[in-house]
């Protein structure tokens, strides 16, 4: 029985022939290393042995763990979304439907959004809804908030038909996201990863977001796609990231 | 990227891997759904080798639980006084040891170190050298002595059990 504890190795082979005869199971091996092992194997019975017990150690091993029993795979359970909230839960439901149609009256609806999740996460427990901490008055066209955590996601629709995205890094820790211009159908939502810009087909705005130094990246995704992985602390205060906003075929 | 796809077609050697890696399947079922919360939130930035990635990362949220588990039982540990420092409860593995119907070869890997029970759990789900490496943070031509080593530990548990 061998003990490998014992340097230098099991049945008197070297670790570094172990690691060559396990690379050689393993399918490791190509070329003039797979003719040095060979060549080896051929010439030493203490290497041969070794590659013998090492293939009957690692069968043995496939052979008991196939006797631990494995459970049917769970199903994926993402945390539930606002709709799959309002869906279950008709209580939230009913207040959710009261401030959306609040909402249309105000030019505050991404604050009214907002205090719906907020609600829906208060009154059914232990369903988890993480808001950044607001951190300021905001008006139409704009959210201003202490991030969770130390990355932020930017997030714009792809209806834009022109435009222009700023990221620009700042001091302090509140990021603040503002839509300057009009645009149709344009809305700024602060959600629990960052700021999320939604528009309507056709749309020409800009959008500035302020990101704060402090934070590791700032992930820029656009029309669903990753763009851009920017790192504030890496650069002075005031640097600016700008890219142009186009839709296909826009 | 279609994170339900993904599932599908990862989630169940991921699972076992997870199953055997900790001997709780109630926390490999955690263990599964917070890799996959982050391959959601936090997308690799290459699709390329997605099922090295979801391990890794796997690997990565059991050495982190097993590091606050320890860290809890530290701080237990202080609070109830000098008898508990000197024979600590076992975190993570021997812990673990009973939840399940534990047989030999769970012994087995339980005695092993993360480390050797992530290199040997992965060549079983087939994984190259290459990646086994960059999971546990060494060279791949480590990789071949690691596993001649533990497989070396496995098979004296193994035996031992049955003497």
């Amino acid at each position: 029985m061998s003990d490998f504890e014992g340097i230098p190795g099991a049945n008197g082979v070297s670790p570094d022939v172990d690691g060559m005869i396990v690379r050689y199971l393993d399918g490791e091996v190509s070329g003039s290393s797979r003719g040095e092992t060979q060549t080896l194997l051929e010439a030493s019975p203490e290497a041969r042995e070794r590659l013998e017990e090492l293939s009957r150690s690692s069968d043995l091993l496939s052979d008991h763990l196939a006797d631990i029993p494995i459970p049917a795979t769970p199903e994926l359970r993402f945390p539930p979304t606002l709709p799959a909230l309002v869906a279950r839960h008709r209580m939230a439901a009913g207040i959710a439907l009261f401030f959306l149609s609040v909402s249309f009256l105000t030019p505050a609806r991404a604050w009214i959004v907002e205090g719906i999740r907020a609600v829906a996460s208060v009154v059914i427990p232990g369903e988890e809804a993480v808001l950044p901490a607001p951190a300021e008055e905001a008006g139409p066209s704009t959210v201003s908030f202490v991030p969770v955590g130390a990355e932020l996601m930017v997030s714009v629709g792809d209806h834009q038909a022109s435009g222009r995205l700023t990221v620009v890094v700042v001091e302090g820790t509140r990021a603040s996201g503002e839509a300057s211009g009009q645009g149709a159908g344009v809305e700024l939502l602060m959600l629990p990863d960052g700021i999320e810009v939604r528009n309507g087909p056709g749309s020409m705005t800009d959008y500035t977001v302020r990101a704060p130094r402090s934070l590791r990246s700032v992930r820029v995704r656009i029309g669903g796609r990753e763009q851009a992985v920017l790192a504030p602390g890496e650069v002075e205060v005031g640097h600016a990231w700008v890219f142009e906003l186009m839709a296909p075929g826009g | 990227m279609d994170p339900a796809a993904i599932y599908r077609s990862e989630s169940e050697a991921l699972f076992r891997y997870l199953v055997r890696m900790t001997g709780d399947s109630d926390l490999a079922a955690d263990l599964l759904q917070e890799t996959f919360l982050l391959l959601v939130r936090k997308p690799p930035a290459s699709s390329e080798n997605l099922k090295g990635w979801l391990f890794r990362v796997a690997t990565n949220q059991l050495r982190d639980h097993a590091r606050r588990g320890k860290r809890r039982m530290a701080l237990v540990a202080q609070g109830a006084g000098a008898e508990a420092l000197a024979d600590p409860p076992p975190w993570p593995d021997q812990a673990l040891v009973g939840r399940e119907e534990c047989g030999a070869v769970r012994r087995a890997l339980d005695r092993l170190s993360l480390r050797d029970r992530t290199i040997l759990l992965m060549r079983q789900e087939g994984f190259r050298h290459r990646e086994i490496a960059e999971t546990v943070g060494t060279t791949t031509g480590s990789v071949g002595t690691l596993i001649a080593r533990a497989l070396d530990r496995v098979r004296r548990e193994l035996e031992g059990y049955h003497e």
